[in-house]
């Protein structure tokens, strides 16, 4: 659903208003730097990506329709973005972030998690996202982490809906693989 | 990395652990729906499985936002403010002539 306020900011901007600008930028930058962050496992290249995002969106905003929400327009900016950074990764021989076992930590704990456990739960989620192939960790990120409908995610990437999921259903195995290792005696 | 599931080996199994996703998802017709259930009642293996795929998926998906460090935020308006610049001089430029 397009918001009204959203729908206004976007014509200030596109009249030139930086601050109505701004305010996008605002309510979009967390989304598309922990899409980044997940995608890429890296804070720099993550911030590489942010910066190459809303500095497109800038110089295009008179291209863009609305007929989409800003925030799914960005996330495909970003994961074009993305996904750019790590093709040259993988041509020129760049490292495979060296990661430990992602399933260690993530123990059956029926008990509230503390803040430390959470955030050791959560380093270890991303982790295991970093071992899965660069097109699965996409969908799954856009579709389980930023919480996309399937055919959000699906016309982002430039999939059709069959290959979205097929690609979902490969990610996911992947990752409750990982953590059921862990559960594993 | 080892990608194949260890349960169900028979070829239904295999089957219907392709549509666990669009279950979890409640993207399936109501036939298929009733035919997982149906078999979920009969494989523990299998309801194993759904268990810890659905457990995966609302992990990832109570991860949330990472917040944007305060110097990467500096940084990222600071370049935004560039291009503005660089883009209003070029429309200038572009009047002039």
């Amino acid at each position: 659903m397009i918001n009204v306020n959203e729908t206004a900011l976007v014509a200030a901007a596109r009249r030139g208003d930086q601050r109505a600008f701004e305010k996008l930028v605002r309510a979009n930058q967390a989304k598309i730097y922990s899409l980044a962050l997940r995608m890429l496992g890296n804070q720099q290249d993550a911030e590489d990506v942010l910066q190459e995002t809303f500095v497109s969106f800038y110089k295009n905003i008179g291209r863009f329709q609305g007929r989409s929400l800003v925030s799914t327009y960005l996330y495909r900016l970003a994961s074009n973005f993305a996904l750019m950074k790590l093709r040259y990764r993988k041509s020129h021989g760049g490292r495979q972030q060296s990661l430990e076992q992602a399933a260690e930590v993530i123990a059956h704990n029926p008990s509230p998690l503390d803040q430390t456990e959470r955030n050791e739960l959560r380093r270890r989620l991303d982790q295991a996202l970093q071992q899965l192939p660069a097109a699965e960790r996409a969908v799954v990120v856009l579709r389980d982490v930023q919480g996309l409908g399937g055919t959000d995610v699906a016309r982002v990437l430039k999939l059709s809906l069959p290959a979205m999921k097929s690609r979902l259903h490969r990610g996911r195995d992947a990752l409750r693989q990982m953590i059921a290792e862990r559960d594993a005696p | 990395m080892k990608r194949k599931h260890q349960h169900g080996s028979t070829g239904h199994c295999r089957r219907l652990t392709a549509v666990f996703s669009d279950y979890l998802d409640k993207e399936t017709g109501q036939r298929v729906c009733r035919q997982v259930e149906e078999h979920l009642a009969q494989c523990p293996d299998c309801k194993l499985y759904l268990d810890t795929l659905n457990r995966s998926i609302t992990l990832y998906r109570g991860l949330g936002d990472v917040p944007v460090p305060q110097d990467v935020e500096s940084r990222l308006f600071a370049t935004i403010r560039l291009a503005s610049f660089i883009k209003k001089k070029r429309t200038q430029r572009a009047a002039k002539k």
